[in-house]
Order: C-alpha cells, then structure tokens, then sequence
C-alpha cells in the first residue's frame, strides 16, 4: 500500500515548528506526546460535537478549543504554544466544512471506526517521524559534532531525504 | 531563535503562503510578497501593543497574564478577520506574539524582534521564490520533484542566510 502523499505535507508542515527550538531527545518526546494526544482527542471530540455548533462558527470553534490547550499545557509545563500549529496541520478539517464529504457522513455510521483508525494510525506515524528524526539529530549533531544538523539548514537537508525516500516508495503488487 | 523563526515562517508562508502567488510572473509577484511582510509586521506589531495596553489596565492585569495566550489570540483573531486574511496568519500571529512578548526584555527589544522577523521572512520569501521561478526552467529529475526539492531549496537557502547574519551581525 502506498502512503498517499498529502500525509506528507501533513507531516512535513507539522514537523516544521520543531525546527524553531534545537529539540533535544527529552523534549522532542514531551512536544510530540503532547501534540499527538491533543491531536486524537480533538478528531475525536469534534467527530461527535460538530453538529451542536453552527456552521458558520465551527472553525471558530476549533481555534479556540486549540488555543485553550496551548494556554493549559503553558501553564503547567511551560512548553511553547509552536506545538499549536503542528495539531492545526495534522488536523483533517475537512469535517468542519460543509462543503466537504466528512462533514456529510453521519456522526455514527459504518465508517466511523475505519475514519478512527486512520486518525490513529497517523498520529502513530507523526510520532515515529519525529523520533527519528531527534535521533539522527542527535547522532549526526552531538556524536559526530556536525552542528548543522540542530539548525533549520541541517533539519531542511534531512526533510528533503525524507520526502525523496517517501516519493520513491517500492509499490506493492 | 530569530533565525529559526524566520527560516519557519518564512517556508511556511512561502508554500502555504497568506494568498496564493504565481511562479509565472515574478515582477507582480515580489511587490506582493513585501507588501505581505509590511502588513504582517503591522499585524504582529499591533498585537504585541494592544497585548501590552491590557497588561496596563489595573482591574484586568492579572486575568491578562494568566491567559496570555487566549489574549493575545483573541487580539490576532480580531486583526485577522478584519483584515480578511487566512487561518494559518491568524495562528501563526498568535504565536509568534506570544514567543517574542515572553522573550522580549522590554517593549522596545519585543518591536525590534518583530522588525527582524518580518524583514527575514520577507527576504526569504524572496529568495525562495526566485529559486523556484529558476527551477521552472530547469529539468528537475521526477523523483525529485515536489518536496523533496522544496526542503533542499530551503536548506540551502536557510544556510546562506545564516551565513550572511553571522556576517553582518
């Protein structure tokens, strides 16, 4: 099965408020336990509550509910808001415009648990993704002193490999 | 931290940018990408000063200052809706105030940071859009095509920046 590739801009446009501070391994793991997890329980809160709200304030309602998590998770943990804007691009917002298909499934049809799994299953992989990366950070930064590596231009380099390697998946048959 | 915020919010304005900007012809598209940083850098401005304002009023102070991030949201949300302009402007505003407002020294530091980003991001953006309007031209092998070549044009951009900076500054 081949990885559509507009997981891909997710991820990458995700990953890039992470460039803003030289995560260590420690943190790295803290912002992205934190984004994930907001991540799941805003789909997951959304999913069922979409209709209470009217259409024209749904959006409104997302950045709101966004903002309030930032501002809970600065107030006990001190963590910059950047990890806001990681969950505003992993977010599927397609259920909260009427135009879209999502918005017109039914809050408890069939698909449901398959549209759940997905939702998972790319958090699980953002994680991963951010994992790495801080490890070959850390290897290619701390190890073997090449600084460039816990600056944007390093990250950027490791990006573009990522995104060729993920371009040129072996397709199954 | 600067340089890390430009390179960010310059990469992320430059492919998702506030409004959609043609490759084709880069002689409209320029004036366009630094009228976008003068009204983000009045935006950004704006926000950390109505921010500040509200630290002064006594009644609110201290409501203000535990919930500086729904403030300063509110602020930007409010400028972004007036001003017509897109979700990821109002939440990278929001943001980016909040990081700058408990950085700064003082108001004055806070205004210059704002400055600093929104000439780095322009600039980037600029170059950024040369690179890609070279690219146009060239045959770009198609493995390569797409992000691949966007993240190591922006490596590579990231990396002269950072040069000149330590140059200069």
């Amino acid at each position: 099965m081949k990885i559509p590739d507009s997981l891909l801009s997710r991820i990458i446009f995700a990953y890039l408020p992470f460039m803003v501070y030289a995560f260590d391994l420690e943190k790295a793991w803290i912002a992205v336990l934190c984004v994930v997890a907001v991540f799941w329980l805003t789909v997951f809160f959304f999913w069922f509550t979409r209709n209470l709200f009217p259409e024209k304030l749904r959006s409104e309602v997302f950045f709101f509910w966004l903002l309030a998590w930032a501002q809970a998770v600065w107030y006990f943990t001190k963590l910059q808001p950047l990890w806001a804007l990681s969950v505003f691009f992993l977010i599927p917002t397609s259920f909260l415009e009427p135009s879209q298909k999502a918005s017109r499934v039914r809050v408890f049809s069939r698909v449901v648990p398959r549209y759940f799994w997905e939702r998972f299953l790319a958090g699980f992989g953002f994680i991963g993704f951010v994992i790495v990366m801080a490890l070959v950070q850390e290897v290619l930064g701390r190890q073997f002193g090449m600084m460039s590596f816990q600056r944007p231009a390093g990250i950027l380099l490791l990006l573009s490999l990522a995104a060729f390697l993920w371009k040129n998946q072996p397709y199954q048959r | 931290m600067v340089y890390s915020l430009i390179i960010t919010f310059g990469l992320l304005f430059a492919i998702r940018g506030v409004k959609s900007l043609t490759l084709q012809n880069p002689e409209k598209t320029l004036p366009e990408v630094w009228r976008q940083a003068v009204d983000f850098c009045l935006t950004l401005a704006f926000t950390l000063l109505y921010f500040e304002a509200s630290l002064c009023i006594v009644g609110i102070q201290s409501f203000v200052q535990d919930h500086a991030l729904l403030v300063i949201g509110f602020l930007a949300y409010v400028f972004s809706k007036y001003q017509k302009k897109t979700d990821i402007f109002f939440l990278s505003m929001t943001v980016l105030t909040f990081l700058i407002y408990s950085e700064q020294k003082n108001l004055l530091h806070g205004l210059f940071w704002v400055g600093a980003v929104s000439i780095g991001i322009a600039l980037f953006r600029t170059c950024f859009l040369g690179l890609r309007y070279k690219l146009l031209f060239s045959r770009v092998p198609k493995m390569m095509q797409g992000w691949p070549i966007l993240c190591l044009l922006a490596s590579l951009l990231s990396l002269a920046l950072w040069g000149i900076g330590r140059l200069i500054f």
